[in-house]
């Protein structure tokens, strides 16, 4: 090989070598482009926000292409507005932001990517001035981006070199701005998205608030109903379709005295009395029908087997026709009954009164004639013979009678006490004994010496004594002794005792019969209360009552299995008994003066009459007030005057005592006069006194009584002057 | 990561100048290179600090100092700012230790100002015209371009790093935090590029013949499986100045502060001292 042939075959290699340089440096050009893209690529993916990403496109396209100033800009009309710029010369702000895009270049840019010469340049960035460095650029690329979505924007690229060097990064930064483009239109529709998510999240809350807010409104609807539910003093309650209870309020539960757990889920006919579940079956019926049932009345059982008598109100809740549950309003008038029933007995009890009443009076003057004829017969009669005790027993009959009468009438008025001053001892012992009379229980009495004598309405009290032994009798159903004991007892005041403080007597009955239970000891005493299935709820109102008047008291002791103690106290009395000698009635037989006997019943008349006539008196008759004035006024200018005159109370058509005696003692207000009456508890035999009269006198009455009563009146008239 | 507890600043010709002080003594001033900040002596200056007066500086445009671009951040330029900054301290005379750029720094301070050194340690110091630095149009140059890449890219930069540091286990992600601060904004990026830009070799080609005339004694720190910066440097300088002194650390990297603090220190310490003896 010639050295001309060898210097060729170097030339070659040379030239060889050149084209592989070359080659090399493209490649490497095109690793470098591969790089850069990736690096933006890479960075701006995990950049959400579109300034961010354009920033760093700007930062990196400038670093890795050297290119001093790119920027991005909007496109405004002719003005470009500067938004995002990198200037690798210095850190100092832009001072103008605007720059104006000559219509021409205006036009080439919006089609595509455009490469101005210094020229052109200078038209469109005249001199880019930063803070504190101006930067005057001599070539300029202009890549709009291609977003569908946004206004035109351009991304600015300008350097102070060769045109050249800009133009050979023309593919890749068109590219690296379609990828920040894409990249932004991805964010931008991310925003929108997230503005309609928002939107979406405030609907959503506001009808979430609404809900909320409804819900608040129905829950306090609902706690304004439970509680109602919950308050109310009716009982409430909700049954199904099989007839079970669904719910019922606390005052349902606590009426028939169970639990929820006890009640609720359980068929409503077991909680009905027996008697009425075939009513109520009946009823339940014609609901889960649809019908509407008012004013029902039913019997529900309590827990401890008590009958709970109520009045509901139904109504079936249907839903489309559909039976769902029954509502029930439920009024426990148990106690309402038991009022009517009360109102109706006391009605039954006033009218018997006044039945008793009216027989009463008839009854007393039959029973006057009849006591008043016993009462002369024994005159006649020899004491022991049989023919007197005959005699007696009528007499004894009677007063049992008069006692009977008395009883109706205090029952029929409830009047004011005719005391007398009374051996307690007798009224004790007669009143006892004839309660016990035929029955398995005894009295066993013990009454302390020197009893104190009280000053009592003797019928009362021995009614007092009949309705406590009768209590004790009942309470005692296999028979025993009721202890009776009558003591006398001094009261200073220094006990809790209700009464003032003196002498008293004290009555104790003691019994060992069934005792009554605790919880009704405080009532016993109220009117129309009874334990017993037959009971008046009478007895021991009526005994209160009576004691009270007396001005005395009473006290119940009792232990249920073991007893009954009653203690009455009675005031005692200074004044003595009066004491009549059955033996010692032929002593009064000697009677002076002239008597009138007022009486409407002829029987009386006659009867009275006839006693008076028998003691020794002069008699005469008037049937009515009127006459007996008339009579009194014609006696009176006689030579013999009447000095007493024992006048009816009840007249019925005529004039009665009371007026009589006003009219009387006008005419002579020293006259005498005897108020007398079956009423023992009308209150003018109560407080004769007060009406003019001189002593009271309860019809019937025996001779002796009579006796008694005129003879004194005569004495005191023959004592007056 | 603070070197010790207070950062102070210091007005250079209108900018801001970070540095740390601590420690009593002689004083010695730490000069950082490219791609680091003061925090690459955080294992040197406390152990420095129990005998000397030490003080780590933040270049301008590193660290925390300021990061303008009109101001030119050519290595002679870093110097004679240094030297603005001891006289502005009112040191007389001190050691001056630079790392990398630092000791391109160090050997123009040492040649311009040898009445202020005690003496000079370059460690893996550039010099003369070893360093890779072309016009910086040449952006095909390898190192400047792994400048350009590593400030844009953060992988790059791990990688830079990564290789220049022998014991790997010691890149922490924490340690790679240190290093990529400042360039988590885009003005600590753009002063980063402005000092690779800066560059220029011809500051240090100017003073080759000056090196062979220099007195002070300088000791040579060589982290020999530096990759970025040859053997030849080191031995070059080793060769020229005449009252050198080379130490070649085998376990070591470009950054050998990482790699071998305690070394380091004891190098350093041991010639001070000695120097001191033959001084006094």
């Amino acid at each position: 090989m010639s050295i001309s042939e060898l210097e060729k075959r170097i030339q070659d290699l040379e030239a060889k070598i050149e084209i592989l340089e070359k080659e090399n440096a493209l490649l490497a050009d095109r690793r470098e482009d591969t790089l850069l893209l990736g690096i933006i690529a890479e960075r701006i993916n995990i950049i959400s926000d579109i300034s961010q990403v354009v920033d760093v496109g700007l930062e990196n396209i400038s670093l890795l292409k050297d290119i001093p100033f790119c920027a991005f800009c909007r496109l405004e009309g002719n003005d470009l507005n500067i938004t995002n710029y990198y200037f690798s010369e210095s850190n100092k702000p832009l001072n103008t932001t605007t720059f104006e895009l000559p219509a021409q270049v205006r036009k080439k840019v919006l089609s595509g990517a455009t490469q101005l010469d210094k020229d052109e340049c200078t038209q469109v960035f005249p001199s880019i001035k930063f803070e504190s460095k101006d930067f005057s650029s001599t070539s300029l690329l202009l890549i709009p981006t291609k977003s569908k979505l946004r206004k035109t924007e351009l991304f600015s690229f300008a350097n102070s070199s060769s045109n050249e060097k800009l133009s050979v990064t023309v593919p890749l930064l068109e590219r690296i701005v379609e990828m920040i483009s894409a990249r932004i239109d991805n964010i931008f529709l991310v925003m929108e998205l997230n503005k309609l998510n928002q939107a979406l999240e405030q609907k959503v809350l506001g009808r979430t608030q609404e809900l909320v807010n409804a819900n608040k409104v129905l829950q306090e609807k609902e706690e304004k109903y439970r509680n109602l539910f919950n308050e109310a003093l009716d009982m409430i309650h909700f049954i199904d379709k099989a007839g079970n209870i669904i719910d019922a309020n606390p005052a349902e539960l606590e009426t028939l005295q169970y639990s929820r757990d006890e009640f609720i889920g359980k068929p409503l006919i077991d909680f009905i009395a027996p008697d009425f579940k075939e009513k109520t079956k009946n009823a339940l019926g014609k609901l889960f029908s649809g019908e509407e049932i008012k004013a029902y009345h039913t019997v529900m059982l309590a827990k401890d087997g008590s009958r709970i008598e109520v009045e509901a109100n139904v109504v079936p809740e249907m839903d489309e026709g559909q039976f769902v549950q029954t509502r029930a309003i439920i009024r426990n008038i148990t106690d309402r009954k038991k009022m009517e029933d009360n109102i109706l007995k006391i009605k039954k009890l006033e009218s018997v009164g006044m039945l008793a009443g009216g027989i009463a009076h008839d009854f007393n003057n039959i029973l006057a004639a009849i006591l008043g004829n016993a009462s002369l017969a024994k005159l006649n009669a020899i004491p022991g013979d049989k023919f007197h005790d005959r005699l007696s027993e009528i007499e004894q009959a009677s007063l049992r009678a008069k006692d009977l009468t008395q009883q109706l009438l205090t029952f029929a008025k409830g009047g004011e006490p005719i005391k007398e001053v009374t051996s307690a001892e007798e009224v004790i012992k007669d009143s006892a004994s004839f309660v016990l009379r035929g029955s398995n229980v005894r009295c066993a009495f013990r009454f302390s010496e020197n009893l104190w004598a009280v000053e009592v309405d003797a019928g009362q009290i021995s009614q007092v004594i009949q309705n406590l032994i009768i209590n004790s009798r009942q309470s005692m159903p296999l028979g025993g002794n009721i202890e009776v004991v009558c003591e006398n007892y001094s009261y200073d005041g220094s006990k809790l005792i209700p009464f003032k403080p003196g002498r008293y007597i004290k009555i104790i009955i003691k019994d060992h019969g069934t005792g009554i239970p605790h919880n009704m000891v405080d009532k016993i005493f109220d009117p129309y209360f009874s334990t017993k299935q037959n009971g008046s709820g009478l007895g021991l109102a009526v005994t209160h009552s009576i004691v009270m008047k007396h001005q005395g008291h009473i006290e119940v002791e009792s232990r249920q299995g073991i007893g009954t103690t009653f203690t009455v106290f009675l005031p005692a009395t200074e004044k003595k008994v009066k004491e009549y000698q059955e033996k010692s009635w032929v002593e009064y037989l000697d009677g002076k003066g002239k008597v009138m006997v007022m009486d409407d019943d002829q029987m009386v008349r006659t009867t009275a009459g006839a006693m008076l006539e028998k003691i020794g008196y002069e008699v005469v008759f008037a049937k009515d007030g009127k006459e007996a004035v008339a009579e009194y006024i014609k006696e009176n200018n006689s030579n013999t005057p009447i000095d007493i005159i024992i006048m009816d109370l009840t007249i019925p058509g005529g004039m009665g005592g009371k007026e009589a005696a006003n009219e009387i003692l006008k005419i002579n207000p020293e006259a005498k006069l005897i108020v007398s009456s079956g009423y023992s508890d009308d209150p003018i035999m109560a407080n004769f006194q007060d009406y003019g009269f001189c002593s009271a006198m309860v019809k019937p009455y025996r001779l002796h009584e009579l006796m008694t009563i005129v003879g004194q009146a005569m004495k005191e008239s023959e004592n007056e002057p | 990561m603070t070197l010790c507890k207070e950062s102070n600043t210091c007005n250079i010709g209108g900018h801001s100048i970070t540095y740390y002080r601590e420690g009593n003594g002689e004083v010695i001033l730490l000069v950082h290179g490219i791609t680091t900040y003061s925090f690459i002596w955080r294992n040197i200056f406390p152990e420095l600090a129990k005998n000397y007066d030490v003080i780590a500086v933040d270049l301008l445009g590193c660290g925390d100092s300021d990061k303008p671009l009109d101001v030119s951040y050519a290595i002679k330029d870093h110097a004679e700012r240094l030297y603005e900054f001891i006289k502005k301290l009112g040191i007389n005379k001190f050691h001056f230790i630079g790392h990398d750029l630092g000791g391109g720094m160090g050997q123009i301070f040492a040649v311009q100002h040898p009445e202020l050194l005690y003496d000079l340690t370059l460690i893996n110091s550039v010099a003369y015209d070893f360093w890779p630095v072309q016009p910086i149009i040449a952006l095909r140059a390898p190192i400047i371009r792994q400048f350009l890449m590593a400030s844009v890219d953060f992988g790059t930069f791990k990688f830079l790093i990564k290789r220049g540091i022998y014991h790997k286990e010691n890149v922490t992600p924490e340690l790679i935090d240190l290093f990529l601060k400042p360039l988590r904004t885009s003005d600590g990026r753009k002063a980063f590029l402005h000092f690779a830009r800066c560059l220029d070799n011809h500051n240090l080609m100017d003073i080759e013949q000056d090196l062979r005339e220099l007195k002070m004694p300088v000791l040579i720190i060589r982290g020999d499986a530096d990759p970025y910066l040859s053997r030849s440097i080191a031995e070059k300088l080793n060769e020229e100045i005449p009252n050198s002194k080379l130490v070649l650390i085998l376990t070591g990297s470009h950054y050998i502060q990482e790699d071998e603090p305690k070394r380091v220190v004891n190098s350093i310490t041991t010639f001070m001292k000695r120097q001191k003896v033959i001084v006094d």
